[in-house]
């Protein structure tokens, strides 16, 4: 569960630096509207676990996290991309295209047309399940990894339009 | 009044009201229309217009405030013989009427938070002044101020009892109007003999009961146009019709009180005490919390599928544990795990977490 949290915050990272991505979702971000929540009612060991942590450095800009850039916070990171999302979900050499979540291996979907497929397009709107969002269910591989290939499948499917 | 006594103003008006229970006061010259009347069912003859303690219907009051089973309601009170009542405040509440409430802006209005006795400045109220008895001149035949625990006092023109169903004919009967017999049997000196003092009780019974309807959006529930807020709640009780219906004269008795005959006795006298019904959306009187309202358990993840909007589970255990109704708090941990949250710890009463699926969607992959 370290694991899943330590490379999420890494993918959530990189992401909210991309510029092909519009939003990132992660209440382990710093940045995230609710973080202060997400860390205040953090269990109590994940809490010790945390405290006690160096935040590992974003291996791909350097910058040392130090507490201040976002704690580990569960495997589940979602973004909006400015590409083709389709694009995106078959560039990925990692991240396997499924709707599961939770496991060793990383995953990617598109809610829009995969788990959220059959909720009405209003209600889908309403809920800002677009066809730009994909969910990703970050596993324990190596963190450096999964960080490239987000990359490289984000500059395919920028590199589509 | 004797404006030296300095409890109570000295003012231009020459009337006055008196509470003897537990407190008194004066009042700035009475209004002569009392009520404003703005629904078409009210007799504006009768309630005059100009007062400041408005009454409306359950229609006027707000264009939004309908309930759904209005015509239902109606039906049901139709086939039980009570026939409609245009104006239940016309003298006669005999059958059933639209609701004609005191409400405005959400709240009842009390006469003297209509009037605002509290702001008028020739007005004494006196706290915890018991009224003993009214004071007449000396040929007993007009009423001059009221003798109370913390003096007398003597009104210039009008003394007014205002005490309430119970209170203002006791204080009458302590002041000597009464039946003449009952009076000399507890010993007070007799005013006027009037034997009915005391004996026209009105009353109304209201047993509540308690229906759970299987469409549940036609009461009050957790959907979302079910908000307290919502006009239909919040311009007064929540009901269409008040009906009343007669009692049948059952002859009772109160053998405990000692009593040897079987007699009618007034408490339940068919013209002056009928039966109040009315339909509620909303579960209310005694007992009722009891029936809990809809939305026994509410279910939420912490992080939302699949825009992981952080959900603030220790606020919303706190609000369903604050309400009367008591919800269960079910988790869905699946997206956190135990490892980084305990929703346990953080109010809520039941969690679950979802097996996860083998990661396997071949399809959708070769689709794309």
């Amino acid at each position: 569960m370290k694991a899943h949290g330590t490379n999420a915050l890494l993918i959530a990272r990189a992401l909210e630096n991309s510029p092909h991505v519009k939003e990132v979702i992660y209440p382990g971000l710093a940045s995230h509207p609710r973080h202060a929540l997400a860390y205040a009612s953090l269990s109590p060991h994940a809490k010790k676990w945390i405290d006690s942590i160096p935040i590992p450095k974003d291996p791909i800009d350097g910058r040392n996290g130090g507490g201040g850039d976002g704690i580990p916070y569960g495997g589940m990171v979602s973004f909006r991309i400015k590409g083709s999302a389709h694009k995106f979900l078959s560039a990925t050499r990692l991240f396997t295209l499924a709707e599961s979540l939770g496991g060793v291996e990383s995953l990617a979907e598109l809610p829009s047309e995969m788990t959220h497929g059959s909720v009405p397009e209003e209600e889908r709107a309403l809920l800002g399940i677009g066809d730009d969002l994909i969910r990703l269910s970050v596993g324990v591989e190596e963190g450096e990894d999964l960080v490239m290939d987000i990359e490289a499948a984000l500059d395919a499917a920028a590199a589509s339009e | 009044m004797s404006p030296g006594d300095g409890k109570v103003c000295s003012h231009t008006s020459s009337r006055f009201v008196f509470l003897p229970t537990q407190f008194f006061f004066c009042l700035f010259p009475l209004q002569t229309e009392t009520f404003i009347s703005c629904n078409e069912t009210v007799n504006p003859a009768l309630l005059g217009t100009s007062g400041p303690i408005s009454t409306v219907g359950i229609k006027a009051s707000h264009v939004n405030r309908q309930y759904p089973l209005r015509k239902e309601t109606s039906a049901l009170l139709e086939n039980m013989g009570c026939a409609l009542n245009p104006d239940g405040n016309s003298g006669s509440v005999k059958g059933y009427s639209e609701l004609v409430e005191n409400w405005k802006n959400g709240a009842r209005q009390p006469a003297s938070v209509a009037y605002e006795v509290a702001q008028c400045k020739n007005v004494t109220i006196l706290t915890s002044t018991l009224v003993h008895k009214i004071l007449f001149d000396t040929s007993n035949t007009k009423a001059i101020g009221v003798q109370t625990s913390a003096g007398a006092f003597y009104a210039s023109k009008e003394t007014i009892i205002c005490a309430g169903a119970y209170r203002s004919p006791q204080l009458l009967l302590l002041s000597g109007i009464g039946s003449a017999s009952t009076l000399a049997q507890r010993g007070i000196p007799l005013v006027l003999d009037l034997p009915d003092v005391g004996k026209n009780l009105h009353d109304h019974m209201a047993v509540p009961l308690y229906w759970k309807l299987k469409e549940q959006g036609n009461a009050m529930d957790v959907n979302p146009g079910g908000k307290l807020s919502a006009p239909q709640f919040y311009f007064g009780l929540p009901c269409d019709w008040i009906a009343f219906e007669h009692i049948p004269a059952v002859p009772t008795t109160a053998k405990s009180e000692g009593a040897d005959v079987v007699s009618v006795r007034h408490l339940s006298h068919p013209e002056r005490c009928p039966a109040e019904i009315f339909f509620a959306y909303v579960p209310a009187g005694p007992g009722s919390m009891k029936y809990k309202q809809d939305g026994q358990m509410i279910s939420s993840m912490v992080l939302a599928n699949p825009t992981l909007w952080l959900i603030d589970i220790p606020l919303m255990a706190h609000i369903a544990h604050s309400h009367p109704s008591n919800p269960l708090v079910l988790v869905d941990n699946t997206f956190l795990s135990p490892y980084y949250f305990s929703p346990l710890l953080q109010g809520a009463d039941i969690v679950m977490g979802a097996t996860i699926l083998p990661a396997h969607h071949a399809a959708y992959a070769k689709k794309l």
